[in-house]
This record gives C-alpha cells, sequence and structure tokens, in this order.
C-alpha cells in the first residue's frame, strides 16, 4: 500500500514482515506492509487492540527489528544501522509519544523535555531553552518545575508530546497517544499534536483507536490481520 | 555521535539516587550505601594513623635514645686517641648533628631488696647535654640525668622500681669476665643512683641503665664489651628505609652523609643506619602494618560490595526508565556511565566521610580511649586500662599522615566505581523495545 500527495516521503516502508514466538510458533503480526508517508503528511494508523499498530511504529522508530523488509527514514535505512547510528536516530531523527506518558518521576515536567536534548550533546541553557519554548507552545509553561505525579494523566501526555519535538525531528510516531485520557483529555491532547506537527512542520505518524484523532489525519489506514488498508 | 555531557550523567545518576528534590525519596538507599563505606572507612584511617604513630613513637625513641640514626661498632676497642680523633672527624662531615662514644655491656644490678638485668650504658655526660632529642625523649621521674661523678648511674624507672631505689640510694653491679675453658670472673662495683629515668617505653625502662664512660671502660671488660659509635644526623628518616618515608628533608645528602661516615671509618667499623641495627624489630613493624592495611582494606572492599547490590536493585527499579532513556537515544555507554558514576558518587561520599570521621578519631585518639576506658570501667566495676605502659606506650602518638588518607580514599572510591560495574553493565543491557511491553 502506498501513499504519495506528490511531496517527497519521508518515511518509505517496503515489504514489511515481523513476526513473534509464539508456542512452537510464530505469530505474523505485519506482513509483508508498504507504507509511503509524505513529508509533512499526518498519517493515522488505527485497527483492533493487538493488530500490530504499536509494532509497526516501533520498527519505524528504531526501536525494534523487522524480520524482513525495509524502512526508510528521512533518508536513512534502519536496516544495518549500527547501534551507535541507531541511537542517534531515535535522538533526532524521530521524537516518540506513547500511550503511557513514560516521563521519568524524579525529573521535573522541564527537565523531562530537556533530556532528548541533552543526550544530543546539547548545553544545558540551550536545552532549557528550547524546552520552556514547547512547554509554552502546549501550555504547560507554568508546570515546568512540577513533577510528573503532580501533574494530571493529559498534562503527562502533553509534556511527553514536548519531549518528543524537543530535538527537532521530522517525523513524530505517537502511539495512542490518547489511550489513557478522558474525552476532554483526549480532544486536547488532539488538538496539541495536531498544532506543534503544525507549526512546527513536522510529520506525524498517530496510532490510535480514538476515530476523532483518526478523522483528524490527512491519511487514514487500517491495520488488519497483519495487512495495512488505506480507508 | 550524541554524546552526554559528564555534567548531565552526572545529574541523572544523583536524581535516581536522591529522588526528586526536597521528596526525600532516595535518601534511605543513597544514606545506606554511603553508610557502608563511611563505616569501613573509619577504622581503615584510624588503624592506619595510629599504626603509623605507634611506630613512629617507637622508632622516635629507638632511635633517639637507643641505637642513634646511624651506629658503628668497632670490631676492636680503639685506643682513646684514636677514638677521639674518629670522632672529630665525623663530626666534620655535612649534615652529622652528634656524635657520641659508647661502650655497651650486661650486667646485674641489685640492691638490698632486689635485682635486675640490665644493659650497661656508658656514656660521657654530653650524651644529655648536647642533645635535645634525648631530653625530650626521656622524663627524668626523680633526681637528675647526672653521670658526671665516676660512681653516678642513672637507672629506668622499672629498674628502680624493681629495685626499690631512689636517688642517692646505693646499688651494685656484677659484670662478669670470660676467662676460658667456660669459666668467668666475677666483678662487683658500686654505684651511686643520681637518676631514676623513663623513656615511655617499658621495654627500655626496664633495660637501660647509664654510668660513666670512663668507669664503663673498667666496669664492662673488653670481652665482652660492644663498643660503638652513635651518630645523629639532621634528617634520619630520609636515611634508606622502607619503614618511615615522610617527612621533608635532603634524601641525597643524608645518604652522602652516610657513605662519607662508612668511608672515614674503614673496615674496622661496621657501620649500620638506624633501619639496618634493628632490621628484624623494623621488618615485624612493617609487615604488620601491611597486614593491618590490608585487612581493612578489604573491609573496604566489601562495603564496596554493598555499592553494587544497592545499585543493581536501583537499576532494577528503575528498568523502565532506563528503557525510556533507550528509547529516547541514550546508548549502552551512556546508561552505564550513569550506574558508574552513581557507584563513584556513593564511594567519594562514603570515603570522604569516614576519612574525615577517620582523621578526627585518630587526632583524638589519647582522649577517645581515655573516654572509653572510662566508660567501659563504669559498666565493668573497673580494671580496663588501655593505657597500661605494658602495652608499648603509655600514649599513642599521632602524627597526621595525609598522604596514607588519601591513597585510602582513593582506593575506596575506585572500589565503588570498580563495584559499580555490574549493575552498570545490567543496566545497559536494558533494551529500549521494553518501552513497548509495559503498556
Amino acid at each position: 500500500m502506498s501513499n504519495s500527495n506528490g511531496d517527497t516521503p519521508i518515511i518509505t516502508v517496503t515489504g514489511l514482515r515481523k513476526s513473534f514466538p509464539n508456542g512452537t510458533e510464530r505469530l505474523v503480526v505485519l506482513d509483508r506492509i508498504d507504507l509511503t508517508v509524505p513529508t509533512g503528511g499526518v498519517v493515522s494508523i488505527t485497527g483492533e487492540s493487538g493488530s500490530g499498530k504499536s509494532t509497526l511504529l516501533a520498527l519505524i522508530g528504531g526501536l525494534d527489528t523487522p524480520d524482513e523488509g525495509r524502512i526508510s527514514v528521512a533518508g536513512m535505512l534502519i536496516q544495518g544501522m549500527s547501534e551507535a547510528k541507531l541511537n542517534h536516530f531515535r535522538s533526532a531523527t524521530v521524537g516518540l509519544i506513547f500511550q503511557f506518558h513514560y516521563l521519568l518521576r524524579d525529573f521535573s515536567a522541564l527537565e523531562n523535555v530537556m533530556l532528548p536534548a541533552l543526550m544530543q550533546g546539547c548545553t544545558r541553557g540551550a536545552a532549557q531553552e528550547r524546552g520552556l519554548e514547547l512547554l509554552n507552545q502546549v501550555g504547560l509553561i507554568e508546570r515546568k518545575n512540577h513533577l510528573p505525579p503532580q501533574l494530571s494523566g493529559g498534562e503527562r501526555q502533553r509534556i511527553a508530546a514536548a519531549r518528543a519535538l524537543v530535538n527537532d525531528p521530522p517525523v513524530i510516531l505517537a502511539d495512542e497517544p490518547t489511550g489513557n485520557l478522558d474525552e476532554g483529555n483526549s480532544r486536547k491532547m488532539e488538538e496539541t499534536l495536531l498544532r506543534l506537527a503544525q507549526e512546527n512542520g513536522k510529520t506525524l505518524v498517530i496510532a490510535t483507536h480514538d476515530p476523532s484523532l483518526a478523522a483528524a489525519a490527512e491519511f487514514t489506514y487500517i491495520l488488519e490481520r497483519g495487512c495495512l488498508t488505506s480507508r | 555521535m550524541p554524546h552526554f555531557a559528564i555534567a548531565s550523567l552526572v545529574r541523572i545518576a544523583l536524581r535516581f539516587l536522591l529522588g526528586a528534590p526536597r521528596t526525600g525519596q532516595g535518601r534511605v538507599r543513597l544514606i545506606g550505601a554511603v553508610l557502608g563505606v563511611t563505616l569501613s572507612m573509619i577504622p581503615l584511617v584510624v588503624v592506619q594513623q595510629v599504626a603509623d604513630g605507634m611506630i613512629m613513637g617507637i622508632v622516635n625513641r629507638f632511635i633517639e635514645t637507643g641505637t642513634y640514626h646511624i651506629r658503628a661498632r668497632s670490631r676492636n676497642t680503639p685506643p682513646p686517641e684514636e677514638l677521639e680523633s674518629i670522632i672529630s672527624t665525623l663530626s666534620a662531615i655535612p649534615g652529622v648533628t652528634t656524635v657520641i662514644p659508647e661502650r655497651q655491656g650486661f650486667g646485674l644490678v641489685y640492691s638490698d631488696t632486689g635485682r635486675s638485668g640490665v644493659t650497661l650504658r656508658a656514656l660521657p655526660q654530653v650524651f644529655w647535654d648536647n642533645d635535645p632529642a634525648v631530653r625530650d625523649l626521656h622524663e627524668v621521674v626523680a633526681g637528675a640525668f647526672d653521670i658526671e661523678q665516676d660512681s653516678a648511674i642513672v637507672l629506668g624507672v622499672e629498674i628502680a622500681r624493681r629495685l626499690a631505689v631512689e636517688p642517692g640510694d646505693a646499688v651494685r653491679v656484677l659484670t662478669v669476665r670470660p676467662v676460658g675453658e667456660g669459666r668467668m670472673l666475677p666483678r662487683v662495683s658500686r654505684f651511686t643512683v643520681t637518676g631514676v629515668v623513663s623513656t615511655g617505653y617499658r621495654d627500655l625502662d626496664r633495660l637501660w641503665s647509664y654510668i660513666p664512660r670512663a668507669r664503663g671502660m673498667r666496669v664492662i671488660p673488653d670481652e665482652s664489651a660492644r663498643e660503638l659509635i652513635g651518630i645523629k644526623v639532621q634528617h634520619p628518616y630520609q636515611l634508606d628505609n622502607p619503614l618511615i618515608r615522610r617527612f621533608s628533608g635532603d634524601r641525597a645528602a643524608m645518604n652522602d652523609a652516610y657513605r662519607q661516615i662508612s668511608e672515614s671509618l674503614g673496615s674496622e667499623w661496621i657501620v649500620q643506619d638506624w633501619y639496618h641495627a634493628e632490621r628484624g624489630r623494623y621488618i615485624s613493624f612493617l609487615t604488620s602494618r601491611n597486614l593491618l592495611a590490608f585487612v581493612m582494606t578489604l573491609i573496604v572492599a566489601v562495603a564496596a560490595l554493598n555499592i553494587s547490590s544497592a545499585l543493581v536493585l536501583l537499576s532494577v527499579e528503575k528498568q523502565d526508565e532506563i528503557a525510556v532513556l533507550r528509547s529516547l537515544g541514550a546508548s549502552r555507554h551512556q546508561i552505564a556511565g550513569i550506574f558508574v558514576i552513581a557507584g563513584s558518587i556513593v564511594g567519594t561520599l562514603g570515603a570522604v566521610t569516614g576519612a574525615l570521621i577517620g582523621v578526627f578519631l585518630s587526632v583524638n585518639i589519647n582522649p577517645v580511649l581515655r573516654t572509653i576506658e572510662v566508660l567501659v570501667n563504669l559498666v565493668s566495676r573497673g580494671g580496663v586500662d588501655f593505657f597500661d605502659v605494658e602495652f608499648y606506650l603509655a600514649e599513642i602518638p599521632v602524627i597526621l599522615a595525609v598522604q596514607p588518607v588519601l591513597g585510602a580514599v582513593a582506593s575506596a572510591i575506585l572500589f565503588a566505581t570498580l563495584a559499580a560495574l555490574i549493575p552498570a553493565r545490567r543496566a545497559s543491557s536494558v533494551l529500549p523495545e521494553r518501552v513497548l511491553r509495559n503498556r
């Protein structure tokens, strides 16, 4: 399955296959998936729980390796990357947002946002400046010194979104970003994500159950029985 | 290539150890690990300092009051005029401060109430008058150190106690001259006690009796006498020795003085520096000290293992956060670095705290022991005496040596850092995809 609106593709997935051990056999989760995401596009991938949405995002994000196929992001082929290059890829090329915020509980909101920048070798001053800017964008500047346990679920998720953007990666991968939020917070997160992507010129790939969030994307795909189809 | 600046790694390590500021979450964990190192460092530093102090105290007493810095023993008794010439030659050597001729022999000192086998030291009065170190290290318990008169004798305090004599009392000295075929010719000489002295070292106080050199030439028979020249130099601890290496001074100049002394005296004399003159005794000091340091270092190493287990627990507790860091681009080395730094932080805090407490206790070891002695005696209703002179010295001399303390601190930090390698390796093996499994 491919999609192109004529823009340069930033993500190209070809013949992607991924299986997991299941007793004595292997369970095929993704079976020869093809996907092209244009630069600056907003793509949603929907599907039932266990259909492989998160697995697909993890493979694109370099968190896991496929059995077969090729994944190219921002002109870089993930397969065959050294561990060091893969670390750099995860830090600088993709920004990850998970269903659970995964903020470090002993670090303040601002410090959590700054972490990927510091890992990139950014100076503390520059990381802080960028972090404050992003907290402002997600409307949580006044909560910068709060620890994750002192924040609401929606606030944590918006801070996770800010963290994903701190290194200015061209691609944001959001795995069920509203999955743990109530309706009100889900809409707020949806608005934040789409606005951040638009304001910062990012390509956004969202794996979601949320029909509203899926509908807000330019391109929607359904992942079913290992196959990806365009809606 | 992304890299964490060391400052960022340190910040994360501290946050992992301490938790967020003002929450106090990690304080118990940190205090526990630090305390282990601190408690192991205290005895190491105290033992180091006290052992060094004891050794210094004993060595100092020996070399200043007994064996001298350099000792020359003649194979034969030299004629007086030759001895005078040798003394003036040696006195002119740069670095030499004192030259004293001494004749030693064994005798039995007895009074109406007791007797004691002693080493008779026949010396000129200048031994006392011209050497401040000799006066500093002898306490005149009664009378004066006066061996000007031919019949004068100064006794060690333990000998005087055994004989129940005091200045003004008469004692007799029995010496024997071997006359061949296993026969001995006894000689009894009468002396008057002029002084009772203490070196502060019980072994010496029951051994040494001082008599005038001229009288000693008659009383101590040539056949059993040890004729020696005691030489003191400006910096005795710069003479070649493996026991005491601290203190400043010109090592080359001292060794040059030693060489000149040997050359001046020729083959008729056996010249030894203070260490080699009592080598057996000092080797046992050295071995004891090194063994103590080794045992104490082992304790520090065991405490470092405690750090390892604390950090392993931390790595298990922080697995999810490590996976998040990895998914955000942190490398295995960076994660390992966080834990190695955490180990170093714990080791440094524990080592420095332990060293400071250890130094404080060492410097105040005498009042500390006295306080413990009082408390123990309160509980046990008396009978405990840590400062019984039977145990070498009446007071533990403490001369703070910074270098061994720094060495101990460095070792503890090294052990802690090495101990952190195991949890560091464990933490760095956490894979970024772990974040996917925790949904």
